[in-house]
């Protein structure tokens, strides 16, 4: 298992071109200095948008410098969607509305959004994803199959090809009167028909401990090549992933960083479980997820 | 209060032994923890399963079968309706879970909670150490109830409270924990909240006093824990919740988890089957000062 360390998506974002992003909402100092850190290590091209932004002391020009945080936000969608900028920072904190604004990005894309935070964990140093920690309460087998359509390009644009996924549940076992047991052993299943790709295995349910220990696993009659060689987590819920999230960042530390997926173009945004200094990791994320170079 | 499982375990080799029903001890991790037990004076085990099971993996130890009591009860739901059965008319102080899938000891519990103490409600109760928390903390209910209303949560909470006096924390802080996510039901959340904190006013679950706040992020804006001010009990929504959080404080950030069901008034240790000697160790511990009679 080859370690990781979360500066390693920063080295990733160095590789690719230069991307315009256009940084729209309420004046932010961490987004503003993660957005100029950026520039200077040449994987970001700021386009500062919004009468907010007049404060700045930059050489570069500020665009609709007439509009308030929320006109700016709109004319940096439309932004995006002229192919004048390549991606969007929304320095607020996520709200419903933006989500709406975002999912009118490209009407190509009518699928499931879906937050993914990524670290490595603390144990192993192991790159992780986990999801969806912060946009659909309580997802649907349809939502969650999206959900890790949207997940799978993330972990390939961070090296890993082929991830291996575990549906989470409390319990290894399918237990009708546990709906996430249900979800993911037809998610499963779909795995094993090759649905989600040729080498991409989902595994579940998978109780946590199984999850994380093959031995474990193997103690409870689990025989899988995902145990202990977990990629991905996908959440029964918003809420177990949401508060799992939380207690990682908040008692164990972990940097976590995080991307908003299923937009049709990158979307830079901060979750509340992430530290200030994660923006320039979500911005290196979105650059890392233009397809062109 | 403890600070952490050491100073737990210390406590509890003052308070052992205890008499205690170990049901299905026929495996190695299981057995090992049963005797080191014994042998530190925490417990007198009573081992109950398969006799010709049990006396297999005693030999592994170089120990005769006859050291310690057997009760020979192959069918599995037999054998935990006994270890219960032990545990209420006070045989044993509690009872440990070995080698037998955790549903077969729910369910005896839960029939015994129906049929004694109706108002009442089993739960699993997790305690964990973490490195940033310089005290024992506990997460809710992981184990038992899949989807708890609110007049379920007020008895899980109730457990919890009266979990936590026994572990010498009188007042304790209670946060009924959600996720900070965008959209939701939050006005059924924020119903369920104000009728806990009314209940817990109104002394309903014992003494104890609720956060606030519904999240870490809130509790501590500036990304810094405090022990002080952190919960020393989480309610979590539901199973999915509670299973997977308790499961990732030691399997991905390093802390220790130790887990117990309780209900009618009985304790019941539930590690999992593939924790090793040395967290079962820590769990016998547990055992013994959560059922010391007042807590310590």
């Amino acid at each position: 298992m080859e370690s990781f360390h979360i500066k390693n998506i920063l080295k990733f974002a160095r590789r690719k071109k230069r991307k315009r992003i256009v940084v729209a909402g309420n004046y932010n100092s961490a987004a503003v200095d993660a957005v100029l850190q950026s520039q200077k290590m040449g994987f970001g091209n700021p386009i500062f948008c919004g009468k907010e932004f007049l404060v700045l002391k930059t050489k570069e020009t500020i665009a609709f410098d007439n509009c308030d945080a929320a006109c700016a936000l709109e004319k940096a969608v439309d932004m995006v969607n002229n192919s004048k900028a390549d991606i969007l920072l929304n320095t607020n904190p996520l709200t419903s509305e933006f989500l709406q604004l975002a999912a009118g990005i490209n009407n190509l894309h009518s699928r499931v959004m879906n937050y993914i935070n990524i670290f490595a964990s603390p144990k192993e140093q192991r790159l992780t994803l986990f999801t969806d920690t912060l946009i659909n309460p309580d997802p649907e087998i349809s939502e969650k199959i999206d959900i890790i359509h949207n997940t799978i390009p993330v972990a390939d644009v961070l090296g890993v090809k082929d991830p291996n996924i575990a549906a989470l549940a409390p319990v290894e076992f399918v237990n009708p009167a546990i709906r996430s047991t249900m979800d993911a052993a037809i998610l499963s299943k779909m795995s094993q028909r090759g649905q989600f790709g040729k080498n991409v295995a989902v595994e579940g349910p998978l109780a946590m401990d199984n999850a994380e220990s093959a031995i474990a696993a193997k103690q409870k009659g689990v025989e899988s090549i995902v145990p202990g060689n977990v990629d991905i987590y996908l959440f029964p819920d918003v809420e177990s992933a949401n508060i799992t999230a939380q207690f990682l960042s908040f008692v164990f530390q972990v940097k976590l960083c995080g991307i908003l997926t299923g937009t049709g173009i990158p979307v830079i945004v901060q979750s509340s479980l992430e530290q200030n200094n994660s923006w320039i990791y979500n911005i290196a994320l979105a650059v890392l997820m233009l397809k062109a170079d | 209060m403890y600070q952490n499982f050491k100073e737990l375990e210390e406590k509890a080799l003052k308070l052992g032994p205890k008499p205690v029903a170990v049901l299905f001890p026929d495996s190695p991790d299981v057995m090992k923890a049963v005797i080191e037990g014994a042998d530190k004076g925490l417990i007198k085990p009573i081992l109950v399963g398969d006799r010709t099971k049990i006396e297999i993996t005693t030999q592994q130890f170089n120990i005769k079968p006859e050291d310690f009591k057997i009760i020979d009860e192959k069918e599995p739901q037999k054998a935990s309706d006994r270890c219960i059965d032990m545990a209420r008319t006070g045989i044993v102080a509690f009872v440990v879970k070995g080698n037998i899938i955790t549903s077969y000891l729910y369910r005896s519990l839960i029939r015994h909670t129906k049929t004694n103490t109706p108002d009442q409600t089993p739960c699993t109760l997790c305690f964990h150490q973490a490195d940033n928390i310089k005290k024992v903390f506990l997460i809710t209910d992981p184990g038992v109830n899949i989807n708890p209303d609110v007049s379920i949560k007020r008895k899980i909470l109730k457990n919890a409270v009266n979990a936590q006096h026994r572990m010498g924390c009188k007042n304790p802080k209670i946060m009924i924990i959600s996720a900070d996510h965008i959209s939701g039901s939050k006005a059924k959340k924020q119903n369920e909240t104000d009728i806990l904190r009314q209940l817990a006013k109104d002394n309903k679950m014992g003494e104890c006093r609720l956060s606030n706040t519904k999240n870490l992020n809130s509790e501590f804006p500036n990304h810094r824990v405090e022990t002080d001010d952190f919960p020393d009990i989480f309610l979590v929504p539901n199973i999915d919740a509670g299973n997977i959080l308790v499961k990732s404080i030691d399997h991905l950030g390093g802390g220790v988890r130790q887990c117990v069901t309780v209900g009618g008034d009985i304790t019941v240790l539930t590690p999992s089957r593939s924790d090793r000697s040395v967290d079962r160790i820590l769990n016998l511990s547990l055992g013994i000062i959560l059922s010391e009679p007042g807590g310590v």
